[in-house]
């Protein structure tokens, strides 16, 4: 009967994993994309489970269900880190990468002017122009 | 009479140096010189950027050639963060407009002086080109339109404004709406995002009819599998900009 509790703080975690989901791409900690794939595995998990322990009652055992909660502690906050940590790592990329390609550009610019201007302290100085 | 000519002309060319047009391209080099020299046939006055988004062909040599402004990525990183890098271009140079016209050469560059208009006279903050408002003869696949109108119902029943063409990627922007998509835009596939954001802020948008055509080259980025998993990205991604702040936003500006 006591572990009804651990039914309830499975569910718990769930819930909570699902709004801090939504919570941290709201915030844009996480990206659309990211956030997309851990609504759909969630939904998806959840339906799974539901059918699972109706077609298998016989596996809805105390050792079962404390295993698979523990195993929701350990790797949904990493998974959710894991994804903090991509979509950091994928937005400082994209950002390097535009702002070479704009420093690129200035770079580039910048050497042809000199480059011409050069070249135009070298043309001989027409006499009475 | 002749100086008034000269004026207005001189006018006219001052208005449309304020104006930028953003090609981001992937490997795009059998269409990007033609969609450039059409531009320019069009708006011989605009400044135009390709956008080379880590191309494996000749795509940024070719544009090079042709004398425009060619910023390259050094590696492919997607059409939002391309167009993205145009906008920033925009913003450091001062421009006034921007509008985003493919590299495959579906856009018509004859439209553009009609996407312009309602920015140059002050009346709205972004004009997107509708290929269902216009003459269009060319429409895309049916399983797109499909995509293209779920999209349009979900923006409707969350905002109650109904956009016939969220997908368009044929868009013109004011000053307001460059700085605020200089600083952050959405990732890939990004237009019905961009959309949300606009109506979002409250910044004011118009539809206007153009004609599409074929590709002129290239491979469409959209397959069959990408085709599901971005119904259901931008689905979600059109629900949470619903709910995020425009604070955010404007902080990031």
């Amino acid at each position: 009967m006591s572990f009804y509790i651990l039914d309830y703080s499975f569910v718990g975690i769930f819930a909570l994993s699902f709004a801090l989901i939504i919570y941290l791409v709201k915030i844009k900690r996480v990206s659309e994309k990211y956030g997309a794939f851990w609504v759909v595995s969630f939904l998806f998990s959840g339906i799974y489970l539901a059918w699972y322990l109706l077609l298998c009652p016989a596996a809805y055992k105390v050792e079962n269900r404390v295993a698979f909660s523990l195993l929701s502690f350990v790797v949904i906050p990493v998974a959710l880190q894991i994804s903090v940590m991509l979509t950091v790592y994928s937005q400082e990329r994209r950002n390097s990468i535009q702002e070479l390609a704009l420093l690129r550009y200035d770079f580039d610019e910048s050497l042809k002017q000199k480059t011409f201007s050069e070249e135009g302290d070298k043309r001989p100085i027409t006499p009475g122009a | 009479m002749q100086a008034k000519k000269l004026l207005a002309t001189s006018l006219y060319e001052d208005i449309y140096k304020k104006v930028l047009i953003i090609i981001p391209a992937y490997n795009e080099e059998s269409s990007v010189g033609a969609v450039i020299d059409e531009v320019r046939r069009s708006l011989p006055h605009v400044g135009i950027v390709v956008v080379n988004d880590g191309s494996s062909d000749r795509t940024g040599e070719i544009a090079g050639a042709k004398g425009v402004f060619v910023l390259s990525h050094v590696t492919n990183l997607g059409i939002g963060a391309t167009v993205q890098t145009g906008l920033k271009f925009a913003s450091r140079r001062g421009y006034e407009i921007a509008v985003q016209v493919d590299g495959d050469g579906q856009h018509e560059p004859e439209d553009l002086q009609h996407l312009i208009a309602p920015l140059l006279r002050g009346e709205v903050d972004m004009v997107i080109g509708s290929r269902f408002l216009g003459m269009s003869s060319f429409l895309s696949t049916a399983p797109r339109r499909v995509g293209i109108f779920i999209f349009s119902v979900l923006i409707f029943l969350l905002t109650g404004k109904w956009v016939t063409d969220p997908t368009s990627g044929f868009r013109a922007m004011n000053k307001k709406v460059i700085e605020l998509f200089a600083s952050q835009y959405p990732n890939d596939y990004p237009e019905p995002e961009v959309l949300m954001t606009v109506i979002g802020h409250k910044l004011k948008f118009q539809e206007i009819g153009v004609s599409m055509k074929p590709r002129l080259g290239g491979i469409s980025s959209i397959s069959p599998f990408r085709a599901v998993y971005y119904m259901v990205k931008v689905s979600f991604a059109i629900v949470m900009e619903l709910m995020r702040a425009p604070q955010l936003h404007r902080a990031a500006v």
